[in-house]
């Protein structure tokens, strides 16, 4: 789409009604392009606001699925994870695989808390392979009622893309979430499109190496980090601990951030550096992060 | 020319005669491939000997203009499919197959049986070899004397009085005195609609109007008797002879033509029509009971949805296969592997127990062995090797001590040995469930401990 603005500087010289005409042209600008993305306008100080003009993002029945950290939430489009569209979550290597799915499952937790209702899980068998099974009481103990949830095991991609659209074209689940090797950006498309029209939240879990481009809304990359030790019990491991990077995010701002997850409250936190020195000396993570200043966090 | 007739006496006959050998199997399988045909009529088909088929046609001749208006219809459509066909019809089986094979009127009028078996052999009974050829050198040739003679005084001609009440069992399932039950092909369904279409049908567009109807139909009858459907079947009865089906489930009973149609759709592509469609039947395989229940006033996100969840249960599960789409639920038991179990997807209402104790997200269907260096008798880990990759371990937790299920090993030579699971963080914040089996006290009776790798947390 080509989409041709005048080069005229908006603090221009010109008489005082050709400047009001002119942010009224602005305005109707910023809103349409809003619209094209989906998001609520944001710099709109335009006197006649188009008031009939509805914007997708002040849907009334978007649901308030926040992280409830507000670094975190700020970096987001009206402060929220979109309800209606499809989110990527990707581990950063290869070992991270449980802890990208303990993200996608936070992210649901987070979700139920505003919304109940089944949840269709589609497998892939390598996930299966590598990790083992979903486990009913490890779910359980996470705070998600398993008999919510509907498994679908399937052996390719096209299976999970094609169970994964069909679940939000019933628009009856709560969520619906897919495990893939990889999705092409047209099959993401069709998801996020299937989202949007079903106002059904999709997590799409991928392969650590998958860096085809996707019509995602949100795109996460997760790596386990070592965590603090339990508060009664310094040898046992505490809470998980998650470096979350944000790499793309529609009408947002990508970021990165050091995350404790509480299983038992079903919050996030983010872990300060301060917060978290124990008495007992930490290793240095091994893995580097390229231009992040949390990386001596944990 | 006769059947059986040796092959120098029909070469004399007609010396350029094209011969070919007999093949019984392939016969049997056309034989039964034409009885499945003769199911556009009337679902009670079977074949009958080498050379026979049967039709039940109680309550279906009036769809096809009456007795003499079906019998016609098959003799014409048979005549098209190649086959020669000497049709029999009266109230029993044994009369209509007297009829057919020993000729006389095609139709026997209602309960005059003995009419019509009056003049035809004895051999049209359906009698062994030697009780025929005993009556025939009593004199008795055609039926209607036989059927005159007292029947004290004929079981008393037969060698045994079982041949004898053979031969009056016979006798009486002709003339209608005794049942003869007669198994059909494929179990009869309890609800079908069928639709005859004037000219053949070549597209799938047309299959769907088609199904339509028959799904209205069917999903009346269905309500009326306060039924639901399992199973369905469309047959598409092909001009070439041939029958496509497809088939369709639903996991609980069901009678929305809606639901039912969107299940039949992805399939009705890619079904062969050949040559065009003739006739489509629908037949309910499974009917289960369905009473009528209210619709939710308020459809909310979570009322009212539970059948929208089952409609795309059964949408999944047919396009790929039942058993793939499944639920947890939990199983009482301590072994973790034994904890879960799958169930159908349509299977809700398991309470799931907040565990007490730390369990994993993933559990692998075989515990993988590691190699462990841990202090003896009793520690966690220091570090351990799993997929060739070591780990060294920062913090772990336990052990939760799990003893095998003494119950259920009594009387097996291999016994389970007792777990000690331990929740472990490597130094990359990975977490996993390990478990020690065995003990180091009881190295001599069952062997040295083994460590192995059973989950992994998020």
């Amino acid at each position: 789409m080509n989409l041709c603005i005048g080069t005229q500087p908006i603090h221009s010289r010109a008489s005082p009604s050709a400047s009001s005409l002119q942010q009224a042209v602005l305005s109707d600008l910023r809103h349409r392009i809003a619209a094209i993305e989906g998001r609520a306008p944001r710099y709109d100080d335009g006197p006649n606001r188009p008031a009939n003009q509805s914007t997708p993002a002040q849907e009334p029945n978007a649901l308030n699925w926040r992280f409830g950290v507000q670094a975190i939430d700020t970096a987001l489009p009206d402060g929220r994870l979109a309800s209606s569209g499809l989110h990527d979550i990707a581990p950063d290597t290869y070992g991270d695989g449980p802890a990208a799915m303990g993200f996608c499952l936070a992210l649901l937790h987070r979700l139920q808390a505003t919304s109940r209702g089944s949840v269709l899980w589609c497998e892939h068998t390598y996930m299966a392979r590598e990790f083992g099974a979903l486990y009913g009481p490890g779910l359980a103990a996470l705070g998600i009622d398993p008999d919510r949830l509907i498994l679908v095991q399937v052996g390719r991609d096209k299976e999970v893309l094609w169970a994964m659209e069909e679940g939000l074209r019933a628009a009856t689940l709560s969520a619906v979430i897919g495990e893939v090797a990889t999705a092409d950006f047209t099959a993401s498309r069709r998801l996020s499109l299937a989202c949007a029209d079903s106002a059904t939240p999709a997590l799409l879990l991928r392969h650590h190496r998958d860096t085809t481009t996707s019509a995602a809304r949100t795109r996460w990359r997760v790596a386990a980090q070592p965590g603090v030790a339990e508060e009664w019990d310094t040898r046992a491991p505490g809470q998980p601990h998650w470096f979350l990077e944000l790499t793309r995010c529609r009408g947002g701002r990508p970021g990165s951030w050091h995350v404790e997850w509480n299983n038992a409250t079903g919050d996030f936190r983010l872990a300060t550096p301060l917060a978290d020195r124990t008495a007992a000396p930490q290793p240095a993570p091994i893995r580097s992060w390229g231009g992040s200043n949390l990386r001596q966090a944990g | 020319m006769a059947v059986g007739q040796a092959l120098t006496d029909a070469r004399a006959l007609i010396p350029d005669i094209t011969v070919h050998q007999a093949n019984p199997e392939e016969d049997a399988k056309a034989l039964k491939a034409l009885a499945d045909w003769c199911s556009r009529y009337t679902p009670w088909t079977n074949t009958d000997g080498v050379d026979g088929l049967w039709l039940d046609i109680t309550g279906c001749a009036h769809l096809f203009g009456g007795e003499t208006g079906l019998v016609d219809d098959l003799v014409h459509r048979l005549r098209g499919l190649g086959f020669t066909a000497h049709p029999g019809l009266a109230d029993t089986a044994g009369t209509a197959w007297a009829i057919a094979r020993f000729g006389g009127d095609t139709i026997a009028e209602p309960g005059e049986q003995d009419l019509a078996l009056a003049p035809l052999p004895v051999d049209a009974l359906r009698l062994d070899p030697d009780s025929a050829l005993l009556l025939k050198r009593l004199g008795l040739k055609t039926i209607g004397p036989l059927l005159d003679l007292p029947r004290s005084t004929l079981e008393r001609r037969f060698r045994s009085p079982d041949e004898g009440e053979a031969v009056l069992t016979r006798i009486d399932q002709a003339i209608g005195r005794r049942d003869e039950p007669l198994s059909p092909l494929h179990p009869v369904p309890a609800y079908s609609t069928r639709m005859a279409l004037a000219e053949p049908l070549l597209t799938a567009e047309g299959m769907e109007a088609v199904l339509d109807r028959l799904l209205d139909s069917l999903c009346h009858d269905l309500t009326e008797a306060q039924k639901g459907a399992r199973s369905l079947t469309l047959h598409a009865y092909r001009v070439d002879g041939e029958i496509a089906r497809i088939a369709i489930a639903m996991g609980r009973p069901a009678r929305d033509p809606r639901h039912m149609k969107r299940l039949f759709q992805e399939r009705l592509e890619t079904i062969d029509l050949g040559f065009g469609v003739e006739t489509a039947l629908l037949t309910a395989d499974l009917v289960e009971p369905l009473l009528p229940c209210q619709i939710a006033l308020h459809v909310g996100n979570q009322s009212g949805s539970d059948d929208a969840v089952d409609q795309l249960v059964d949408r999944l599960a047919n396009r790929l296969g039942e058993p793939r789409i499944q639920r947890l639920q939990p199983y009482e038991s301590h072994i973790p592997e034994r904890a879960q179990r799958h169930v159908a997807a349509t299977r809700t209402g398991a309470a799931w127990a907040d565990p007490s104790r730390p369990r994993p997200l993933r559990l692998l269907d075989r515990p993988e062995p590691i190699e462990v260096i841990a202090e003896i008798p009793e520690s966690p880990p220091m570090q351990f090797t799993w997929r060739r990759v070591a780990r060294r371990v920062l913090r772990a937790d336990g052990p939760e001590r799990i003893e095998p299920e003494w119950w259920r090993q009594i009387g097996q030579p291999i016994q389970e040995r007792v777990r000690d699971y331990y929740r472990v963080e490597d130094r990359e914040g990975r977490r996993y469930w390990l478990y020690r089996e065995g003990l180091y006290q009881d190295e001599e009776q069952s062997g040295a401990p083994a460590w192995f790798l059973h989950g992994v947390f998020g």
